[in-house]
């Protein structure tokens, strides 16, 4: 090969390279016929030919033929009924031998860097983006898109876009295509546009817009058809199969930026165009429990950002409402066994939320919508009972921490309990719960009725874990109350022993904190039986000496005793009250005793008095003599030699839950007041929204104010003239130091 | 009060200077010169205050009002046992001025003379209420009244007798006003202000039935002020009382209009 420049005329040596060119694009072998050294040569010559190279006549004179090789090509496609087929065999020859072309051209292509393309301009009809840099392979695509697509295009019906669309209806119907046909020829579009500014140009106009448009054709005819046919859960199922087919289709016809496109066409005519038939299916498979087209319908309607929301409320909704479906089964029978309401509950929960991971993929949002539904059921009050939920709760934790005949495995009430934690977390009036929790603790602690000293502590852990330490501080007061009463009672002994007192009775006691116990002294004057009096008066003198300037407060309405009855057929031993002990001991010094003998020697009043003497007579422990009179009954018998008599002090009673609940209503109004004083101390001014705002925060661990009760809190320090209105206005407060 | 620091002033003396500054508006120095040439006597030292033009000696012109002159009409409405005008002397004071004592506009007056509470003026407010009206005769302050009828038609002058009406209509040592007496002062001020007066006065009777705190009768006022005919922009989680609160709910109830 020559590089050196030399003369040559156009006219003479150019038939012979076109020759050579033509025959590279009429054959399907180019190389075999072509001497590509040789054409390259005759370019290298043409392009430095002096006194004047002929790059620009060169180029055009491709271009010409090029233009006069297609317009026949144009031809042989038209004559074809198989447009596509055609196009895309002609396209494959033209495309594989117009890059030949262009190594060939190579060096014409380095000199016309220098040049503007003559073509491409974008003000021009049909030239879909401007080109980068002229080359040959430019040129021939260039023309290709002028003479092949434009000729097809506006003259003969759009012959090529409407059979492929055609085929792929095909395809979707399930009838078998030319898969390789049909990509090359829609691949073309994407290589055609390769060498402008905006390659996917002329695809996108060409082909995907009425794809697109078709798409959505099809799809509306065949959603409308189905969902008409077939119940909704197979269509669901045929949509789902729809939108992977849909999926893969596109992968193999088009270019991977349409995908999106054309699965969100499918999703709005199958899903969205039908989303109220479908929320309307979510609800009847979640009322008969089908998880598989549970799981069906979340993939489906998830597919759109805003499909969750109305699936979250369906959700919500239908816990409530299977919640109180059961609630209300269990009608009033709640208040007096909360178990089933807590554990039904309870396992409601655990299924729902085990439903969140399972069929909503763990999605955040359906979690929160089972706690959102939670909170609506614990925190609406149940119509068949007074009884809040959080009553209820502390309620069925006494049950599981009582001791009882029937007892659970320590294992299993654990269990329970920590279950019993995520309900509890739901609670608004987490206040009330503590209220009533430190009531049955304090008995059970009292009574000694606790399953473990374990499991009441590790109860207490979890409600601290759960609200704070400000919260289970009192209830861990009361535990420590009852340790150190222990050692107190080990050291009492030690002290009588030392001291030689003979206190004629056991001896056990309690000294409880007052202000950390939910408990007040009795008003009756109870004279103590004077065989306890000693240990009671040692046992001052001794917590006197140890705990100097401390008052003892004695609640003998609290108190128990062991009583041995020693003149009978056996020896009985009776579990009693102070009271009731008092009562019986006075039968050791007088046989027969009348009502008022019994008050004016107990001073306990008539109707306490009457109830103890109507329990015993009942055991048929006292009789009757005539109507005021009372004896021991000397042939009592019993089968048992252990007999617990009962005291209604154990049990709750409708006054003391009242009164609980209206201190509960009391304690917030103190709560609020000093929290509104507080805020506004340190604030100095605030706007009634900050404020208020402000007090729910700082109130929401323990329960959940209203705002008229907030707004009552703050008139009636105004009132009190802790804060003030700002002058002239109506919604500023300001703090009055 | 380091000026009395030298302990030669007794309690009760000191309480005498108090009470002589509050009339006279003079000094503290002025005060205890005049009391002690008076032998202590309050009375006294404030008439002889007056009478030698005291109030012009201690710096300050009374301009329009003859000091003199209105101590003497003090005393003359005064209770013979203390140092106010009480319902006796109201009563002929009432008389003199030609005004019905029910009339809203002695509210302003009373006001004006910084009456603690119905019947009852003091000399301090009497003397600075007057002189700031310009008044020192019978016949001025006769004519001065329908000039304070019209001060009523002021919103922030309306505001402030209103709300020292309720200092000035509540019982002595109360904190809050007795239902009967706002509602009578109520009718009063904001009959021809507050269209569905009625209807409030029908609410409290029926569902309050308690006394009226000072925070719920001045924001009545704004609330009269702010709010529109059938309460649509009522907001019952907003700064307003809770019984204005629940007014507005048994009103839309009353009223048929629609809860918003």
């Amino acid at each position: 090969m020559s590089l050196r420049p030399k003369r040559v005329d156009f006219n003479a040596s150019f038939p012979a390279f076109r020759q050579e060119l033509l025959n590279m694009f009429h054959s399907t072998t180019a190389r075999a016929k072509v001497s590509g050294i040789d054409m390259f040569q005759q370019v290298y010559d043409l392009c430095t030919s002096y006194p004047k190279p002929h790059t620009e006549l060169l180029f055009q004179s491709i271009g010409d033929l090029l233009r006069e090789h297609v317009s026949g090509v144009l031809q042989t496609i038209l004559s074809r009924d198989d447009v596509v087929t055609a196009y895309a065999r002609e396209w494959e020859k033209y495309r594989v031998a117009a890059n030949y072309a262009n190594i060939i051209c190579e060096y014409l292509n380095r000199m016309l860097l220098k040049m503007r393309p003559p073509f491409g301009d974008t003000k021009r009809p049909f030239s879909h983006g401007r080109y980068l840099k002229l080359s040959v392979e430019a040129l021939a695509f260039h023309i290709w898109k002028e003479t092949v697509l434009a000729g097809l295009q506006t003259h003969h019906g759009n012959r090529l876009v409407f059979q492929l669309l055609d085929w792929i209806r095909q395809d979707r119907d399930g009838h078998i295509v030319l898969h390789d046909v049909i990509y090359n020829a829609i691949n073309s579009l994407v290589q055609l546009n390769q060498h402008t500014d905006q390659p996917l140009q002329l695809y996108i106009e060409m082909f995907e817009n009425p794809y697109l448009e078709d798409t959505r054709d099809y799809y509306a005819r065949e959603s409308n058809t189905q969902i008409a046919q077939d119940r909704i859960s197979c269509y669901m199922r045929k949509i789902h199969e729809r939108l992977a087919d849909e999926g893969a289709r596109s992968a193999r016809f088009c270019h991977p930026t349409s995908l999106e496109r054309v699965i969100k066409e499918c999703e709005l005519q199958c899903i969205t165009a039908h989303h109220r038939e479908l929320y309307a299916e979510f609800r009847v498979i979640l009322e008969n429990e089908r998880f598989a087209d549970c799981i069906l319908a979340y993939s489906l309607l998830s597919r759109s950002a805003d499909g969750i929301s109305a699936m979250l409320d369906i959700f919500e909704n239908f816990i409530i409402t299977i919640a109180r479906d059961v609630i209300g089964r269990l009608g009033s029978s709640l208040t007096k066994d909360p178990r089933e309401y807590a554990e039904s509950l309870m396992s409601l929960q655990a299924k729902y939320m085990g439903m969140c991971d399972e069929v909503f993929a763990g999605n955040l949002a359906f979690t929160a919508a089972v706690d959102k539904a939670f909170r609506s059921i614990v925190n609406t009050a149940i119509p068949s009972t007074s009884s809040s939920a959080a009553e209820l709760l502390a309620r069925y934790c006494d049950l599981l921490l009582k001791r009882t005949a029937k007892g659970l495995v320590e294992s299993e009430v654990d269990d329970k309990l920590s279950r019993m934690i995520t309900l509890f977390k739901y609670l608004d009036d987490k206040d009330v719960f503590q209220k009533f929790y430190s009531r049955m603790i304090a008995k059970r602690l009292i009574y000694g009725t606790s399953v473990s000293e374990e499991a009441e502590l590790n109860m207490l852990s979890r409600l601290k874990a759960a609200c704070g330490v400000e919260y289970t501080s009192k209830l861990q007061r009361m535990f420590t109350d009852v340790t150190i009463s222990n050692d107190l009672n080990v050291g009492f002994s030690k002290f009588a022993q030392l001291n030689s007192i003979n206190l004629g009775t056991e001896f056990s006691i309690l000294v409880l904190t007052a202000g950390s116990w939910p408990l007040s002294a009795s008003a009756s004057g109870f004279v103590l039986p004077s065989a306890l009096e000693k240990s009671v008066s040692q046992f001052t003198t001794f917590y006197g000496k140890h705990h100097n300037g401390r008052k003892l407060t004695w609640l003998h309405h609290l108190a128990r005793a062991d009583v041995k009855i020693n003149h009978m057929d056996k020896r009985y031993e009776l579990n009693v009250s102070l009271y009731q002990l008092g009562v019986l001991l006075l039968f050791n010094v007088t046989p027969s005793l009348t009502i008022h003998d019994i008050i004016h020697q107990t001073k306990l009043n008539s109707s306490e008095v009457e109830r103890i003497l109507k329990i015993f007579v009942d055991i048929n422990l006292l009789t009757v003599i005539d109507t005021q009179t009372y004896i021991v009954n000397h042939g009592f018998a019993s089968k048992r030699t252990k007999i617990k008599i009962n005291t209604a002090l154990q049990t709750e009673t409708p006054q003391e839950v009242t009164a609980a609940r209206k201190a509960v209503d009391e304690d917030r109004k103190l709560y609020l007041q000093a929290a509104i004083v507080r805020i506004m101390k340190s604030r100095k001014e605030l706007s009634h929204t900050q404020l208020v705002q402000q007090v729910i925060d700082q109130a929401k661990v323990n329960f959940a104010p209203s705002i008229p009760v907030i707004k009552r809190c703050i008139e009636q320090l105004i009132e009190k003239q802790y804060i003030d209105r700002v002058p002239h206005t109506r919604d500023r407060y300001v703090y009055i130091s | 009060m380091s000026f009395f620091t030298g302990g030669s002033i007794k309690p009760a003396q000191r309480e005498k200077i108090k009470q002589f500054v509050g009339f006279t508006n003079a000094n503290d120095k002025t005060a205890q010169k005049f009391l002690k040439e008076n032998n202590w006597n309050l009375e006294a030292a404030v008439d002889a205050f007056f009478a030698t033009g005291g109030a012009t000696a201690n710096g300050r012109t009374w301009a329009g009002a003859d000091q003199r002159k209105l101590s003497a009409l003090f005393d003359k409405y005064k209770d013979p046992d203390e140092d106010a005008i009480l319902v006796d002397g109201t009563e002929s004071l009432c008389n003199d001025l030609e005004v019905d004592p029910t009339d809203v506009v002695t509210l302003v007056l009373a006001w004006h003379l910084q009456s603690p509470r119905m019947c009852d003026f003091r000399r301090k407010g009497w003397m600075e209420g007057w002189t700031n009206l310009g008044c020192d005769t019978i016949e001025k302050m006769r004519e001065v009244i329908p000039s304070l009828r019209e001060e009523l038609k002021d919103p922030s002058k309306f505001r402030d007798v209103y709300n020292y009406t309720f200092s000035f209509a509540r019982a002595e040592n109360q904190k809050s006003l007795g239902l009967d007496t706002a509602i009578a002062f109520w009718e009063l001020l904001l009959k021809d202000k507050f269209k569905h007066l009625d209807l409030w006065v029908e609410f409290l009777r029926e569902k309050h039935g308690k006394a009226i705190s000072k925070d719920t009768w001045n924001l009545l006022l704004e609330f009269i002020r702010t709010s529109d005919e059938n309460f649509s922009n009522h907001d019952t989680d907003s700064a307003w009382p809770v019984l204005i609160d629940s007014f507005v709910e048994y009103a839309r109830e009353k009223l048929g209009f629609e809860d918003e």
